[in-house]
């Protein structure tokens, strides 16, 4: 982390020597979008009678709402921090296990943070614009079984912040009036390593069991002592995406 | 991936009728950086007697070179294609009870057209960069292991197919002469390589090789296999990804 913290910081610290105009003023953005996977994973294996079909896909891929209050130091260059909550889509599948069918459901959600810096042109009424910043999420991974023989259990992986970066490019539309539209490109890199998982739900036959185990919770790390039973290796979720999102952005 | 690609062609399509300057021109730029991982995920572990440890990374770790062309349909806007060679950190593993060492890297080269977004401020010039990455990329992993007083030295590629993805750039071009620019950018990546086979290079057993004995020496991946496939296996994405620092020079042509 810290050593893509020191790459961002030197092009920030030569970006903001380029204050050469006065400030420009500052805005607000409201904005939904909608972003298909990329930087996709294996998930999970469906095994089927004939065959094993691997399920991919990115824990990114779903709706996004987005909130972002910025500031133009100048015509061309600002600041902005965005904040945006992420509606993952579920990968589902089925897979024969023995004499038993086994049905499984993942999907992530969360909150983002984002930090970037934006470029503007100057062009009117359609601006181009760019759009780089960093990503700290607050995320969640649910995963989901039901057997055909009566069991149900639900993991959660929780804590930890996920990191990563984004990348925008947008078109900002002029109206002369109190709000400008904008629609942009938005491609996201996040990979999320959960802290802990923890066993929130067991039932058999509809009858709750959880109160039977002793390890709900077991911490993920990147190196565990053999035979650990309340230890495991940390994984790597993926939580990238390429999508489109549109908004207003209202100055002020 | 086709929805992805019709993403990018709408946004590009709305940006290029934008270009409405007359200050034209063409450049050539050469550049070297290093990427430092992301999207890292689990590459390989490490086991001592007492701990069981994951080797995570990208292959995109490591150091790139290349060059672009680029021209500039006005101060703001212009389009670049650039082609870089990466050539990948090697990450290790071990295990304990085997005495089993291994290693894999990745490397190949990236080919990226990509939307050049510039301030157009003189001397000190911010600027902006998105594009695709096509790259012909190769993974290549090394073990030997001992098992019964019998060594195997192994070592395969993982290659074919087309590994696609993403990139986004912010730099700070510095005019040092009239036709001649330095420029440091950082460069975000993300990018997934599905290879669709995986090829035996070497394959030796007590230092006599027996990989013309194998009854398979290519593994084709695919997304789904039939059950007890001894040729096939499940294809991996191999993470790629990588923030990096890159400097380099822009000449005006």
């Amino acid at each position: 982390m810290s050593r893509h913290a020191i790459v961002l910081s030197i092009l920030l610290c030569l970006l903001c020597a380029v204050h050469t105009a006065p400030a420009q003023g500052s805005y607000l953005t409201i904005g939904l979008g909608y972003a298909l996977g990329s930087g996709t994973q294996i998930l999970g294996a469906a095994q089927g009678p004939t065959s094993t079909e691997g399920v991919y896909g990115s824990l990114g891929e779903g709706l996004k709402v987005n909130l972002a209050g910025g500031h133009m130091f100048t015509k061309s260059v600002g600041g902005e921090l965005g904040l945006s909550y992420w509606s993952g889509n579920s990968f589902e599948w089925t897979s024969d296990e023995g004499s038993s069918r086994i049905k499984r459901s993942v999907s992530g959600s969360g909150f983002i943070f984002i930090p970037g810096v934006v470029f503007s042109t100057e062009m009117q009424p359609v601006a181009p614009y760019g759009r780089a910043g960093l990503i700290l999420g607050i995320l969640k991974v649910t995963d989901e079984l039901t057997s055909s023989d009566g069991y149900a259990a639900t993991v959660e992986e929780t804590g930890g912040v996920a990191w990563g970066y984004q990348g925008a490019f947008g078109l900002l539309v002029s109206t002369g009036g109190l709000a400008d539209f904008f629609a942009e490109l938005t491609i996201t890199s996040v990979t999320y390593s959960p802290s802990q998982t923890e066993l929130t739900k067991l039932t058999y036959g509809g009858q709750d069991m959880l109160g039977q185990v002793a390890n709900k919770t077991i911490t993920l790390e990147e190196s565990v002592p053999n035979g650990s039973e309340d230890k495991d290796l940390a994984v790597r979720r993926p939580f990238s995406s390429i999508g489109l999102a549109m908004g207003v952005r209202i100055p002020f | 991936m086709s929805r992805s690609f019709v993403f990018s062609a709408v946004v590009l399509c709305l940006a290029l009728p934008a270009g409405s300057g007359v200050a034209q021109k063409m450049y050539f730029t050469a550049h070297a950086g290093y990427g430092f991982g992301s999207g890292t995920q689990m590459i390989t572990t490490n086991m001592t007697g007492s701990t069981f440890g994951g080797e995570y990374g990208s292959y995109g770790e490591g150091f790139r070179a290349g060059a672009s062309g680029q021209y500039m349909f006005n101060d703001n806007i212009g389009a670049e294609l650039d082609v870089s060679y990466w050539a990948g950190k090697t990450f290790d593993g071990s295990g304990a009870f085997t005495q089993l060492s291994s290693s894999s890297r990745g490397s190949g080269l990236a080919f990226t057209p990509a939307i050049v977004i510039s301030s157009g401020l003189p001397v000190v010039t911010p600027y902006a960069k998105a594009g695709i990455v096509l790259g012909v990329l190769k993974v290549t992993n090394e073990e030997k292991y001992t098992e019964f007083f019998n060594t195997w030295e192994i070592s395969t590629d993982e290659k074919g197919g087309l590994a696609v993805g993403y990139t986004g750039s912010i730099g700070v071009l510095f005019s040092v002469g009239s036709t001649v620019d330095l420029f440091v950018e950082a460069t975000a990546q993300s990018v997934t390589y599905t290879p669709s086979k995986m090829d035996y290079v070497r394959y030796v057993v007590n230092g006599e090789s027996r990989l013309e004995q194998l009854p398979h020496k290519t593994l084709d991946y695919e997304d789904s296999l039939p059950i007890n496939s001894d040729s096939a296996a499940l294809a991996p994405r191999e993470p790629f990804s990588s923030i990096g620092l890159t400097l380099g020079v822009r000449i005006g042509i």
